[in-house]
């Protein structure tokens, strides 16, 4: 078949539009380059056919479509990671703070406050008629008192202000879910009309990941490119309709899940692990109390009230009459401390337990000893999702990621091709000039 | 794999990071002096420095108590030191006295003044330490011996009005010492012994009497089995005294290796942070400086 004299012209006009929108398309990533959550994108040119017959040269080249370069599978990934990370930072936000209310190792923890108690006993012991050492037994008992209150009431505090944060996740992962289903519509809607809709699925991908670290999400991508989004067994994005997230749920991970944990399991454990302790001090110090005998030669009174950590207190017949601590045993006179020395005795005493296995300062050395080994897995497991995290999102930057100098050789080398189509244009052109203006002149 | 800008920028960022982390986990246990400044640093470390801590507030507090206990056996000695010097002088009185060239009128005098070393001796017998009647037992609150004029009474010249109860400190786990004496031991001769006040009081009636042999005969010896009592009680507080001072000085060297356990489980090896932190600062420079250049370079500076 017989070549048009134009064609020339129409594969150099092609050449010039296939490498201006590579050159749009260089220049949208460099504009981009910082942009979180952006994916580099690529001009795919492709030849376009020769026309048919034999040796036809072809007809120059198109741009296919404008690839958006990712990978999904590292993409999955890294949900899984946010949503690791996200629940182990959780929790070691919580038991961070756990170890800030038991203050501990210092002078001023529960240890403390237990060791000046049984202190001022002994000092009671040497000296039972001694207003100053009665009135020091109940100051050191109030102080243990208080501060067994004080650790109760800021574990009651962690747990509330843990809730607020549960709720107000809870919020902005509703929030989210209902702008990935508004992307879903939008997405689906421009794929039609044959839209570029790149930008919008980065900003999709983007959600996707705030939602992970948030909750454990599955995600599945529709053919029509829409994605849906479970939480557990329930939906949270089906197409274009969001669905209210359920706390009640189970999940795989997240920050939520992480807090939940903190709420329900870690700062009642140590709530629990705190009232075993100070119910049992206050049975012991009760009992060996009420074996005893006062000033007045009347049988010891109950020495501490309550029903745990957050109403423990001294009695206040005591508080108001320090003569009625019974620091003598016999009763025979005020000069007897024996009781007292016995109450000082219960320090080390086994009074834990069912039999009784530890004595108040080795149970008291296991919380702390748990809490502080719970603190480092917790900051630990956070820190190797960390490293995970960098390691995939590196991957994923392999993938995505807009390298600069990589671009400006892309820019080069298609403003090379642009500018070589432009000189193809002049060649046509000078062709043609010759064809039309030149030829067929001879004996003009 | 391929590099892009915003992975450099990524690393160099986590890197930077990284580094002053380090560095300011450095320079909180240079500033601080501790090894452990979180439960999580160490958590066996910091329960074993609660508990050592515990245990040395323990050692302390018996120490203080066996201090105290030393005092009131000190107490005690200088007390019964003056008991002795007035058995002595009554002894002297006496054996002056159960001379023939003593005249009744000499032997009434020496009668007035046993009657005052009497005085002296129930005063002393209801001496007080920090409150407490010394040798009243438990019954500490009020006076333990009342002088009583009725000869016919059978407590005569002394009752006493205090208990046989002792008092106990605790001077190690499980150890306790006795820090009392009661006066039904020393001045009553419970069990065995001789009612001191008993014999000075029948001493001034003899001494009144000008009753010669009973002066030197049962006077005599049983003033000198009250001496020998009062001594004996003393030797007793000397060793007391004596044990106090081993349980002392044990404690103190107790709390001195508490404390240096103490201080290798929670203080920092001061040199060796210092170090750490002098690292740790020139990894930082370091990793500034790297982020510094790979930040700058690139095709960009090349190209007309």
């Amino acid at each position: 078949m017989l070549r048009s004299s134009f064609t020339g012209l129409e594969t150099a006009r092609r050449a010039l539009f296939a490498q201006r929108m590579a050159i749009d398309t260089t220049g949208h990533n460099i504009a981009n380059a910082n942009t979180p959550g952006y994916r580099r994108q690529r001009a795919e040119m492709v030849a376009t056919p020769p026309a048919p017959g034999p040796m036809q040269p072809g007809t120059g080249v198109k741009v296919a479509t404008i690839e958006r370069m990712r990978d999904h599978f590292v993409d999955m990934q890294i949900r899984h990671s946010h949503a690791s990370l996200g629940r182990w930072e959780a929790r070691s936000d919580c038991l961070e703070q756990l170890q800030e209310v038991f203050k501990e190792p210092s002078e001023i923890g529960l240890s403390t406050m237990m060791d000046r108690f049984w202190i001022a006993w002994q000092e009671l012991s040497g000296g039972a008629t001694d207003p100053g050492r009665r009135t020091a037994v109940i100051q050191e008992a109030s102080t243990l008192a208080s501060a067994f209150g004080l650790i109760s009431r800021q574990l009651k505090e962690a747990s509330d202000d843990i809730q607020v944060n549960i709720d107000s996740l809870v919020h902005s992962v509703n929030a989210t879910a209902e702008s990935i289903a508004r992307l879903n519509h939008e997405i689906v809607r421009g794929g039609v009309v044959g839209e570029n809709v790149s930008d919008l699925m980065d900003q999709r991908d983007m959600l996707l990941d705030q939602l992970a670290r948030d909750v454990n999400i599955n995600v599945v991508e529709t053919p029509e490119g829409q994605v849906n989004v479970s939480v557990g067994s329930r939906l949270l994005v089906s197409g274009v309709t969001a669905f209210k997230m359920d706390v009640s749920g189970s999940f795989a991970g997240g920050r939520i899940q992480g807090l939940l944990e903190a709420k329900n399991e870690i700062i009642p454990s140590y709530q629990a692990k705190l009232d075993q302790l100070a119910q049992a001090l206050k049975d012991t110090v009760n009992a060996q109390h009420s074996a005893g005998v006062d000033m007045y030669g009347d049988a010891g009174l109950g020495f501490f009230t309550g029903t745990g950590a957050a109403d423990l207190a001294v009695s206040d017949a005591l508080k108001n009459d320090p003569n009625k601590i019974a620091a003598s045993r016999s009763g025979t006179g005020p000069g007897d401390g024996s009781n007292a020395l016995a109450m000082a005795q219960l320090k080390d005493a086994l009074a834990i337990g069912t039999p009784p296995t530890a004595s108040f300062r080795d149970f008291y050395g296991s919380i702390i000893t748990e809490l502080g080994l719970a603190t480092q897995e917790s900051s630990r497991a956070a820190d190797v999702y960390n490293g995970v995290l960098e390691q995939q999102q590196m991957r994923r930057d392999a993938v995505s990621g807009v390298s600069l100098d990589e671009e400006l050789m892309q820019l080069i080398r298609y403003q090379a091709a642009y500018d070589a189509a432009s000189r193809l244009v002049s060649v046509m052109d000078e062709m043609l000039e010759t064809l039309i203006n030149r030829t067929g002149i001879v004996g003009r | 794999m391929r590099v892009t800008n915003s992975t450099m920028i990524n690393k160099a960022i986590r890197n930077v990071d990284g580094a002053f982390r380090r560095y300011i986990a450095c320079q909180e246990k240079v500033a601080s002096g501790r090894s452990i400044n979180h439960l999580s640093d160490d958590p066996h470390g910091a329960a074993r420095a609660v508990r050592l801590r515990s245990v040395l507030r323990g050692v302390e507090q018996y120490k203080r108590n066996a201090e105290n206990a030393d005092t009131s056996v000190r107490t005690y000695d200088d007390n019964l030191d003056k008991v002795g010097s007035i058995l002595n002088r009554v002894r002297e009185l006496v054996v002056r006295g159960a001379t023939d060239s003593a005249t009744p009128t000499e032997r009434e005098a020496m009668a007035v003044e046993v009657r005052e070393l009497f005085d002296e001796l129930v005063h002393a017998g209801n001496a007080s330490h920090l409150g407490a009647y010394m040798y009243a037992g438990h019954r500490t609150g009020k006076s333990p011996f009342e002088v009583i004029d009725d000869m016919g009474d059978a407590n005569w010249p002394v009752s006493y009005a205090g208990d046989s109860g002792v008092n106990r400190v605790e001077v190690g786990p499980g150890l306790t010492l006795e820090i009392n004496i009661t006066g039904e031991q020393v001045f009553m001769g419970q069990s065995g012994g001789v009612n001191i006040f008993r014999t000075v009081r029948q001493i001034e009636q003899h001494l009144t009497e000008s009753d010669v042999p009973k002066l030197s005969g049962s006077d005599l010896a049983s003033l000198d089995q009250a001496i020998n009592q009062v001594l004996k009680f003393r030797a007793e507080l000397g060793g007391r005294g004596s044990r106090l001072e081993l349980v002392i000085n044990r404690l103190e060297s107790d709390s001195v290796s508490i404390t240096e356990l103490l201080s290798k489980t929670e203080d920092v090896d001061l040199a060796d942070a210092i170090m750490r932190l002098a690292e740790q600062d020139v990894v930082y420079q370091a990793a500034l400086a790297a982020a510094a250049r790979s930040v700058q370079a690139g095709l960009l500076q090349y190209l007309k």
